[in-house]
Order: C-alpha cells, then structure tokens, then sequence
C-alpha cells in the first residue's frame, strides 16, 4: 500500500500490519480437509445445552468473534453456554467437488457428533448464520442427531421473491445466463468473484463507513474494530464450485428447500422432519437476505415451539454488536 | 461540538442520501436483460481464453514433466480419502469407549505400544536396507516418510480417542 505523507500528528488509520481477530479462548477438537470445530468453553459452565454454531460458506467465521466486546461468541461463553464452532475454512481448487450433501454428511453431521461426545450433552441447540442456516436447516431436517433448539440468523430459505437482480434470475431460470462452465473451468468460484457479486447485489458504491471512520479519527478503539470489520467484509473466500452449482439450481432457480423437493444423497430433505424447538430472526436493514427469504420456513416446520421475530439492525449487526440480544438471552434462558 | 464535526456529519448525512441514491440506480441498470446478455457473452468468451490458458499449460506441464493443478488436486483428493478413513476409525473408537466401559485407557496404552514396537521393528529393517544402491534407497525414504506419517497418525487417533474419552467419562 502507498504510504502518502500525512499531516504531522495524523494517527496512521489503515495500517499495513494485519490486525488479529478471535480474542476468546479457544480449542480445536475437530478438523477435516479445511474446516475445524473449535470449542470456546463457558467462562463459568451455567447451561446444560451447547451451542452448536454454523457458519456461512461465503465469508470468514472470524466476524463472531471479532474482539472484545464485539463477539456474539463471548456472549454466549459468558452467559454460561459452552460454545462449538464449525469453521469451514478456505477452500482451494482441491474442494472444487464438494457438494452440498457432502457439506451436511461429512462436516456438519459428524462436526455435531464430535460437540455431543465432548460436551457429555444430552441435545445441541444449533444455531446458522446467513448461508449457515440454510444448511443448518437442511442438517436439521435429516439429522440422527438429539437438537433441541434451531436457531437461524438471516437464512435464506425461500428463493421464489427475491427482491433484487430479477433479470438475472430470470436469465438463470431459462438458460440466457450459463455460468457453469466458467464455474468448471475455475473449479471454485474465486473469493474475488464472490466480493463483486455480493457487493452489486447489496451496495456498490460505499463510501459512508470511510467518513465514519474519518469523523473518529482519534477514536483508537473504534479505529481497531473499524479495520477488523473492514478485514471481514473484505474476506471473502471461495465457494466450492459443485457446491455453488447446486446451490444456483437447486435452490435459487428451482427453490427445492422450501418445496421439501430437496434430496442430498437419495435422502428427502423435508421440513416438516423439523421438529426443534425454532427462532427465526430476520433484520430490518438486510438488503442481502430480505424478510421474504427468510419468514416462510416457520410455517413449513413441525415444532411447535416456533418464534419469527423481525429486528433493527442489519446482516451482521447482532454478531458483532457485542454480549447476547435481549430477545435472544429470554428465548434461551427457557430453553437450554 | 465543534463546527468542524458538525461539518463532517452534515456531510455524512448527505453522502449516505446520495449513496442509497446511486446504488439504486446502478442496480437498476444492472437489471437490464441487455446487461444480462452482455454478462453472459463475455463469460463465454473469457472461458474460451481460461480453457486455452489451461490446455496450453497443461501441454507445457506435461512436456517439462511439472505436475498440473489437477494432478496437486488429485493428490490432495488421496489424503482427504485417508483423512475420512482415520476419522471413521476415530469415531468407531470414541464410540466402542464410550459404549464399552470395561475398556481400560491402559490397554489402549498397550495397543499404541505395540504399534510402536511394530513400526520402530519396519524403521530398523528399512535402515538395514540402506545400502543396496540409491534407488533403494529413495524408494526406503519414501517408505520410512510414510511409515512416519501412518504412525503418528495411528497416535493421533488414539490419543484422540483417550482424551475424548475422558471427557465422556467427566
């Protein structure tokens, strides 16, 4: 990066250091191929039930845990909960076969074992994050596995309305928008790929958070979790390319999931197999994973303890905003 | 507050007005099936040239004898199969200690011992080997390294096992 002269007494904002993220203690229990399932330990044990956390595929699981004060993760651990995170890493060109069956049977089912024998716990409450909860919505739906709890964060489930980029669903509905060969060519979807596209689908031009950030310019901590979110947004990392495939036709052009026409290795995935007790969140300020993507699973479930709750805030606000929500400390508390 | 705060504010607020603004237009000129079209075309052509790119590095690889990302890829593809198969025996074993209590860890202790012993009797018989020329020899490195990695391997797992055993036991 350029080093352009500064007016003398200016603190230095963008530093070229890389600057550390995941500040709570932490134990690896678990790895396969690139994903790992970490174990943040209570800070004093309070609450029989785990967490059992899913992260998205799309970007990096560092922003539930971005620093002190600023981690849903320390919420959780304080709050008494044992806390198991399934990390899906980074995938290169070697994972370009990974489907999304082989993302719910040989990570997330046998992830969700390893949590059960380490923690001696009876039931997991399993909670996704945006493309995570699609896929903790599918593993609940087939899983062997005791989950009392399902709890889903911005969950893209139903793609029959969604309300941006028409045109080009449309276009990948009726073949006028082919990308599969260049997804086959490039085995993975590069990471900078999956930036451009999230970023024309949400806010190209995004000059707001530099002028926040210069109107506190003297502000160190707000300067350091500035940069560490700046590091996430930026983040991105590659999806697998079999598995993004599937996830175009399967789910965004013939939207299988929320149909229950789902299969992942000859197995139905059928909503109604949910039976979890359910929390559903959805955010006001979500341009990416608006209310209609998400709201129409509580219906398509069996539970019949199940909670839709609309929220201020946008995509990723309650991981970072530091400690647990209020809402989601009371739904807990009654059910761990 | 001092004026020059409230400047930047003001402009904030203006700003993030004209930036809402600007990102709605562009998304919607981006949602224009001629846009879509045009997408579609360049993705077309930019495969062509990525195919090219790779057959002709493949065609290069392959007369200087390097291996492609395919061949690095298939390579990985045979640890992850390993790994899958240790992970199997790992879960076959977390799950005989967990269901069989009668298990002792010092038989698991023994049974680690003894494939130690085993693996410590093939290194001695590897290294005794050593001299009969060099392509035995590379050909006995190669045994030696993977005799290695199956051992700690086997050690791994079962020193997985114990621990996850102990935290079954509590």
């Amino acid at each position: 990066m350029a080093d352009f002269p500064r007016k003398r007494g200016t603190p230095r904002i963008i530093e070229q250091s890389e600057i550390p993220v995941g500040p709570t203690p932490r134990k690896a229990i678990w790895r396969k191929n690139k994903a790992t399932l970490w174990y943040y330990p209570a800070a004093v044990k309070k609450k029989r039930t785990p967490m059992f956390l899913i992260y998205s595929l799309v970007n990096q699981a560092f922003i539930l845990d971005l620093a002190p004060g600023a981690s849903m993760i320390e919420g959780f651990t304080e709050q008494g909960y044992d806390v198991y995170l399934l990390d899906f890493g980074i995938p290169g060109y070697e994972d370009k076969n990974i489907s999304l069956a082989d993302y719910i049977f040989d990570y997330i089912q046998p992830g969700a074992r390893r949590a059960l024998w380490h923690s001696k716990a009876e039931d997991l409450t399993v909670i996704g994050y945006c493309l995570g909860g699609t896929l903790a919505v599918m593993y609940a739906a087939i899983a062997t596995e005791p989950i009392k709890n399902l709890i889903l964060f911005a969950a893209p489930i139903d793609f029959k309305n969604i309300p941006y980029m028409s045109n080009w669903h449309q276009a990948l509905r009726e073949g006028g928008l082919k990308p599969e060969g260049l997804i086959d060519e490039y085995g993975v979807v590069p990471a900078q790929a999956m930036e451009f596209g999230l970023r024309l689908m949400t806010a190209p031009i995004n000059v707001t958070p530099y002028l926040a950030l210069l109107g506190r310019m003297n502000d160190k901590k707000y300067i350091e979790k500035w940069r560490k979110f700046d590091k996430w947004v930026k983040g991105h990392v590659p999806f697998a390319g079999t598995a993004f495939k599937e996830l175009l036709h399967e789910m965004v052009v013939k939207n299988k999931l929320i149909k229950n026409k789902l299969y992942l290795r000859q197995k139905k995935v059928n909503l109604k197999d949910i039976k979890a007790n359910l929390l559903v969140v959805s955010t006001e300020g979500d341009d990416l994973i608006p209310e209609e993507m998400v709201k129409p699973l509580v219906k398509k479930v069996s539970s019949r303890d199940k909670t839709y709750l609309r929220v201020k805030g946008g995509h990723v606000t309650l991981a970072i905003r530091g400690g647990l929500p209020e809402f989601l400390t009371k739904w807990l508390d009654r059910r761990s | 507050m001092s004026d020059k705060s409230m400047k930047l504010k003001d402009l904030t607020r203006l700003v993030a007005n004209y930036e809402k603004d600007l990102n709605d237009f562009i998304k919607d000129k981006l949602n224009d099936n001629q846009v879509v079209a045009l997408a579609n075309t360049e993705m077309e052509k930019h495969l062509k040239k990525v195919r090219f790119l790779r057959r002709f590095s493949e065609i290069i690889a392959h007369q200087f004898n390097f291996p492609t990302r395919d061949d690095l890829a298939n390579v990985s593809r045979l640890v992850m199969q390993l790994e899958d198969r240790l992970d199997h025996i790992e879960e076959m074993l977390i799950q005989t200690l967990g269901e069989n209590g009668s298990i002792m860890e010092e038989d698991l202790q023994t049974i680690e011992g003894e494939a130690n012993q085993q693996m410590n009797r093939e290194e001695a018989d590897l290294k005794a080997g050593e001299g009969e020329g060099e392509k035995n020899s590379l050909r006995n490195r190669v045994l030696e390294t993977l005799s290695q990695l199956g051992k700690q391997a086997v050690k791994d797992s079962i020193q997985d096992a114990l621990s996850q055993r102990g935290n079954l036991r509590g």
